[in-house]
């Protein structure tokens, strides 16, 4: 009796032993697990900070953490400022499909569609691990890709406001004008001459200070309440933005095309600056070529070599992404927008094969507007 | 030659100065006011028949609101004046809202000189013939926006208001000649003052 109690006991204190173990290896595993959750999303986070809520930098960065989380596949297609990019990430692992989590954002100027799902066989914590990753990371794109949104939503409400700034001005000159040339048929005698004159004497400071606000908002602004379509010869325009930015230019071909010349000089002169501001450029090259449906124009140089990334190119028509200390990064987006408005023709950049790239403007061949009818 | 008064509110000095001459020459005395605070001012101090109102004015030049600020300080204070909007604003977004606030007339810069003159000449006319009426036939022309579908008894509230604070202005916040005026006894002015939130302005003459 007193040997089956001792082996009992010795059996007993061995299992607790195990127990012990045991415990001590699942609170190793839970510690060692919960240390990898908090280790990717700091890593996580530290790619937000890292990237300045920048989606095109944060999505390529934080694919290798997604599959150290789990994740299978993970597909993001973004349309940005135009261009559309991919990024694509595919363990070989195969894809639990039942489990995929999507997220989509349509914006005017950029598109979200992202797919992430995870490897087949992933249970408990490390099913656990996965789904928190996988929701900070949708929700942190959704977050980055919202705000660049609303940031371009503010920066044309700012431009809106600009423009009624001086509109309001230019009204203000206008109705001084009509005026002005009311008073100068109806003045006839020396003493209402003598009065105008001396009335002029006093506004001309005010009057002076606004127009030099205005010529400064018209050097940035469209000009769409007094472009009109008219039929004008695109080597001629090139040429002469080339001389108002001081740049020599080599014009092959020419077209005649309707535009809303003001706008379309407006775009061209955006574009050209980038020429203007780019070291090395010693001319311009301006290639013209007409097709039955549409007239394109190339604008490259020597200082534009080397190829161009897909990242490269969506970042050119980016508001506000610039590689200038000076610039605002607003040339290229508004000029794309301009040659919209001109003529709905599309701005954008085309590798060339002598290992040179050139802005290249597309313009559908329009008939002449029809008369105004009266 | 017409010996109107008209009160010029713009911010664009320039502006107002051509304006000013434009109708001195006409023959119209002209005082000017550069922003909404001045515009009120000038309008408490003074007797105008014509208010020729800049709708965008500092500090929101870009928006309607200053013009809109002296309309209804113009509702709650009647004067008896014609006010003529001329402005730069949008006139889809700003005309309704200029006419709902009771402007008499709408001119869109930039605006030729003869339809400028015009329509001064046109509220000088109106405005006449509202004098001639009240002195004639002892009525007063009360201008109101009404909701639909309410009955007649805001009407008869707002009415009843809009012509206690003209007359009330009229007579300088001078209880006896109001209540002379409007064919009541004293009485019963207090009661429609404590009625529709009327205060006896801090500059207006007191004795009643």
């Amino acid at each position: 009796m007193k040997a089956l109690s001792s082996e009992w006991i010795l059996w007993l204190s061995a299992l607790m032993v195990l127990i012990g173990i045991i415990l001590m290896a699942a609170a190793f595993y839970v510690r060692a697990r919960a240390r990898q959750v908090g280790a990717l999303v700091q890593k996580l986070l530290a790619l937000v900070h890292e990237h300045h809520g920048d989606p095109l930098k944060f999505i390529p960065a934080s694919l290798p953490l997604l599959r150290q989380a789990g994740a299978a596949r993970v597909m993001v297609e973004l349309q940005w400022f135009g261009q559309s990019l991919n990024f694509t990430d595919e363990a070989k692992q195969r894809v639990d499909q039942s489990r995929c989590e999507s997220h989509a954002i349509e914006g005017q100027e950029i598109v979200l569609r992202a797919v992430i799902c995870p490897r087949r066989g992933l249970r408990g914590e490390q099913a656990e691990l996965y789904d928190i990753l996988a929701r900070l990371w949708l929700e942190v794109l959704a977050a980055q890709v919202n705000g660049r949104l609303a940031q371009i939503h503010f920066s044309e409400q700012q431009l809106k406001r600009y423009e009624l700034f001086y509109k309001h001005d230019l009204k203000n000159l206008a109705q001084f004008m009509h005026l002005l040339s009311g008073q100068m048929r109806r003045c006839d005698t020396p003493d209402c001459s003598h009065a105008l004159l001396e009335r002029l004497k006093k506004v001309l400071p005010d009057l002076e200070e606004r127009a030099g606000r205005i010529l400064q908002h018209l050097g940035k602004q469209s000009a769409d309440d007094w472009s009109a379509v008219e039929e004008v010869s695109l080597g001629h325009l090139v040429k002469m933005e080339a001389r108002a930015l001081d740049l020599p230019v080599e014009v092959e071909g020419d077209a005649e095309v309707y535009v809303e010349s003001v706008t379309f000089q407006h775009g061209l002169r955006n574009v050209m600056e980038n020429f203007k501001h780019h070291p090395g450029t010693r001319h311009v090259r301006a290639l013209i070529e007409t097709t039955p449906q549409k007239v394109i124009l190339r604008l490259t140089s020597d200082a534009l070599t080397g190829r161009l990334s897909e990242m490269e190119r969506a970042r050119m028509f980016e508001p506000f992404w610039t590689t200038s200390r000076s610039g605002m990064g607003l040339g290229l987006y508004i000029a794309r927008q301009n040659f919209h408005k001109a003529c709905r023709a599309r701005l954008d950049v085309e590798q060339l094969d002598d290992n040179r790239w050139a802005f290249v403007i597309v313009c559908p061949r329009l008939g002449a507007p029809a008369p105004a009818q009266s | 030659m017409s010996t109107r008064r008209i009160l010029l509110a713009d911010d664009d000095g320039a502006l107002r100065e051509m304006l000013a001459m434009t109708l001195e020459m006409e023959g119209y005395r002209v005082a000017q006011a550069d922003d909404a605070e001045a515009t009120i001012s000038a309008l408490e101090k003074g007797a105008f028949d014509i208010l020729l109102l800049d709708m965008g004015m500092p500090p929101h030049e870009h928006d309607i609101q200053e013009g809109l600020r002296v309309l209804e300080w113009l509702q709650r204070h009647p004067r008896d004046l014609k006010c003529i909007v001329l402005t730069g604003q949008d006139p889809e977004r700003s005309a309704y809202r200029a006419v709902k606030a009771g402007a008499f007339d709408y001119l869109s810069k930039p605006v030729k000189e003869n339809a400028l003159l015009q329509a001064v000449e046109r509220a000088g006319l109106f405005l006449d013939n509202e004098r001639r009426l009240r002195q004639e036939e002892q009525t007063q022309k009360v201008t109101l926006t009404l909701p639909l579908g309410q009955g007649v008894k805001p009407a008869r509230n707002m009415a009843e208001e809009q012509l206690l604070r003209q007359v009330l202005e009229e007579t300088g916040f001078n209880i006896h000649e109001t209540a002379r005026a409007l064919n009541m006894n004293r009485e019963n002015v207090y009661y429609l003052l404590k009625k529709y939130g009327i205060r006896r302005p801090e500059r207006a003459d007191t004795s009643s």
